[in-house]
């Protein structure tokens, strides 16, 4: 079972640690415009985001690619890229409906997050667990259990 | 020149206001390792560039608007400093702010920037990226930071990060300060008036978006550095560290108000029987919009102290970030004001308005004591002003803004309001700059602080409180086996010595918050700063030592623009009147004994003046 980065938003401090992290990780230097992950503010809604790629079942980038650059790495169920196929047409960016598809200034070629090779950086350094890093059975598990516990207790409240 | 710079980005920019220009500037390698960024090189410039005694308010004064080495990295590299003349104290100010700005401008590829002069009419500095413009900003003249913060990010870049002032700096209030992030994000860089300063050059705001990066010498020991101290502050001494991200700092009102330090009706007593309905936990509990849990952080840091409320109450309702201990307590205790909703308002009004809430709530609690005494007459206010008045308390800081009727005296802060009434010993404040909120009768340290602080009544700039009240293994004074007692002044001043100096390098000129540093050996920080500098600076005594020459340039600064030993006092007050109730009672600063011996161990004379000695030693002569 391949794990997934989950997004707890309402842990989200905004303290951007995360794009320090992949951006040092990834590109050796403090960059969050080139991080692939990236926290973005509604301010006065007090909401913080981390928006990320999603690593999707059936993913708009790999479907759209004219050069079937975008591939899906079995081992970490990570959608990758392959650079020498890749042309630099910003399809993908495009067709991502979360905007989590990066480009690259330098290379002028597609830029994504491949969950650091199945160890997602970001993860490690998420202080309050915005991101946690877990197979996606546990997350329904753990809503599924959640959902009982509301209706053990409507159910009580009823026999009373 | 653009290969190996490690940690600063090698680049400022010099922007001459009555001119119209824009120079981008190669840093001077020599004076960035001597003063390091932020506050030092902001001193450093102020000393080489502006006579001391130039009228804080008109063109001659410059305002250096500065990052440090450390902007932009964890753990808590954020902070950026505006330095400049105060129009409050008539000496140096310099004020630090979070947030997200200071990175922000880093990744733009700038240090600091150097403002000059006066535009003939309102503007704001553009920045993106490499580029830079000055653009007319008479359409938000006069509007509220949040205001002025949502037209900005429409007209420049969504992503960007913004230093703006609102009505009160425009209107030069002298307790103006700047705001980043508007009132819902907002981040203050507070005190001493900066933001009249920004004003009175017509300079409404900075605008920067970064989309660069900054490099840092060797990533590997750079990292474990971090985590280094990321395992102090996961594992602290019983400090109030992680309480911090828990409570945010309002939830140390409690902790000061059961030591009988928070300062309460003008700072008559230091214990304030309507602690318990400002305090943090009922704030967690009615107005937090998250509860008791780390809410939002400054870039980098794994805290979140920042709180986020949300007031539903008729009158009071709105959102913002905030408040914080001095927020409340000035606004709140000072003013004798226990309606929680009132104070989270005020504050708001203050973030909106530009304005420092510690020196708006002080200057407020002078007026109230002021009028109780019978020597501010009712009729100059239009109503009565009683202690505990939540509703003048909003009025007040509103007119105080906008320099409306009576507001405009106030807006010259308490000092100058006690003077024009009379009692400027009424005044709560050290060089005419308010006082935050320990009372210095039961924090001796601290107050010795608060005496000889260059930007006046202040804590950040020697937070000996750490030591004396927190239980922090900071600098090593307190440890579990060693307590420190608050009220003896035995070791004070070694310790707020020590304190000054090293807050002078390692906060406040490396752009680094304090609160993720309270348990942190100070080796620790000199490693991450080599790790990210690539440089080697002399060991911690050495960094100690550039942080003593970073002090007394200020001190130098302040003398030459004409302040002297008779401003390195407290208000009568804390000298003659003892703490009369609570568990400080009985307690007096006894600043006689404290005073002398801190200018004989700074190497300066009997009249506060360091010796040639001392100036040699420092390379200052």
């Amino acid at each position: 079972m391949t794990k997934q980065i989950e997004i707890n938003p309402e842990r989200c401090t905004a303290c951007r640690i995360c794009e320090f992290t992949c951006s040092t990780h990834n590109f050796g230097e403090i960059n969050p415009s080139k991080s692939r992950i990236k926290v973005r503010i509604i301010s006065r809604d007090f909401f913080f985001y981390p928006v990320l790629c999603q690593q999707c079942g059936k993913a708009p980038c790999v479907e759209v690619c004219p050069k079937d650059a975008l591939y899906r790495n079995e081992t970490t169920g990570a959608i990758e890229l392959c650079e020498d196929d890749c042309i630099g047409c910003r399809l993908c960016v495009k067709a991502c409906p979360f905007g989590a598809m990066g480009f690259s200034k330098e290379t002028r070629l597609a830029d994504k997050c491949d969950l650091c090779g199945g160890d997602p950086e970001c993860v490690k350094h998420c202080f309050y667990g915005a991101l946690e890093f877990k197979e996606i059975d546990k997350v329904s598990e753990k809503i599924s259990m959640e959902y009982i516990e509301k209706i053990k207790d409507a159910m009580e409240e009823v026999e009373i | 020149m653009t290969t190996d710079n490690f940690g600063w980005t090698g680049k400022h920019i010099r922007v001459n206001l009555t001119a119209s220009t824009i120079t981008v500037c190669e840093n001077d390698q020599r004076i960035m390792t001597q003063y390091l960024g932020a506050r030092g090189v902001g001193a450093k410039y102020m000393w080489d560039e502006v006579d001391p005694k130039t009228d804080a308010l008109e063109p001659n004064n410059k305002l250096i608007v500065a990052t440090g080495p450390l902007t932009c990295m964890p753990p808590a590299g954020n902070r950026t400093y505006f330095v400049t003349k105060s129009p409050l104290t008539g000496g140096i100010a310099n004020a630090g702010v979070g947030g997200y700005f200071g990175a922000e401008l880093k990744f733009s590829g700038f240090d600091f920037i150097i403002f000059e002069g006066r535009a003939k009419s309102p503007v704001y500095l553009w920045i993106n990226n490499g580029k830079t413009e000055l653009r007319p900003a008479g359409h938000i003249w006069g509007k509220g930071t949040e205001d002025s913060e949502e037209i900005l990010l429409a007209e420049t870049d969504p992503m960007a990060h913004i230093a703006a002032i609102g009505p009160a700096g425009e209107n030069m209030v002298r307790l103006a300060n700047v705001i980043t992030g508007g009132v819902t994000g907002a981040r203050a860089a507070g005190r001493g008036g900066v933001g009249a300063v920004m004003g009175s050059k017509n300079l409404k705001a900075v605008v920067v978006r970064g989309t660069g990066g900054v490099k840092i010498a060797d990533l590997k020991t750079f990292n474990k550095n971090i985590s280094k101290i990321w395992k102090y502050w996961e594992d602290p001494s019983p400090s109030c560290a992680q309480g911090l991200g828990q409570h945010g700092t309002i939830g140390v009102l409690s902790f000061t108000n059961n030591l009988g330090i928070l300062p309460t009706r003008n700072f008559r007593t230091g214990v304030f029987e309507g602690a318990h309905k400002i305090s943090g936990e009922t704030f967690a509990e009615k107005y937090s919009a998250r509860g008791a849990r780390p809410s939002k952080a400054c870039f980098g840091c794994p805290a979140g102290c920042a709180r986020l409320s949300v007031v539903n109450e008729p009158g009071y309702e709105g959102k913002g970030e905030g408040p914080e201990y001095e927020s409340v307590a000035s606004l709140g205790s000072v003013t004798g004001v226990d309606h929680l909703p009132a104070v989270i308002k005020a504050g708001r009004i203050c973030n909106d308005m530009g304005m420092d809430t510690i020196s708006a709530g002080v200057t407020v609690g002078c007026a109230m004591e002021l009028y109780e005494i019978g020597a501010l007459p009712e009729k100059d206010i239009g109503y009565p002003l009683h202690f505990g008045d939540h509703e003048a308390l909003i009025d007040l800081v509103q007119k105080m803004a906008t320099r409306d009727g009576f507001g405009w005296i106030m807006g010259e802060g308490s000092y100058r309001l006690g003077e024009r009434y009379g009692h400027p010993e009424l005044s709560m404040s050290v060089k005419k700059q308010e006082l935050p909120n320990y009372d210095p009768r039961g924090v001796k340290g601290q107050g010795l602080a608060f005496v000889t602080n260059n930007r006046g009544g202040d804590h950040c700039r020697a937070e000996v409180n750490c030591s004396e009240i927190y239980e922090t293994t900071m600098l090593g004074y307190w440890s579990p086996e060693k307590d420190v007692d608050a009220h003896a002044i035995e070791g004070k001043v070694e310790m707020t010595i020590h304190y000054q100096d090293y807050s002078a390098w390692a906060y406040d000129s490396l752009g680094f918050c304090y609160f993720l540093l309270m348990d942190t050996p100070e080796q620790d920080v000199l490693d991450l700063l080599e790790s990210a500098t690539g440089l080697k600076f002399g060991g911690v005594d050495g960094l100690n030592r550039q942080g003593e020459r970073i002090f007394t340039l200020e001190r130098l600064f302040n003398l030459a623009a004409g302040l002297s030993a008779k401003d390195d006092t407290l208000p009568k007050r804390f000298l003659t009147e003892p703490m009369p109730d609570g568990p400080a009672k009985g307690q007096v600063f006894e600043q006689d004994q404290l005073l002398p011996d801190y200018y004989r161990m700074r190497g300066w004379d009997g009249n506060g003046i360091p010796g040639k000695t001392k100036l040699d030693q420092l390379g200052l002569s």
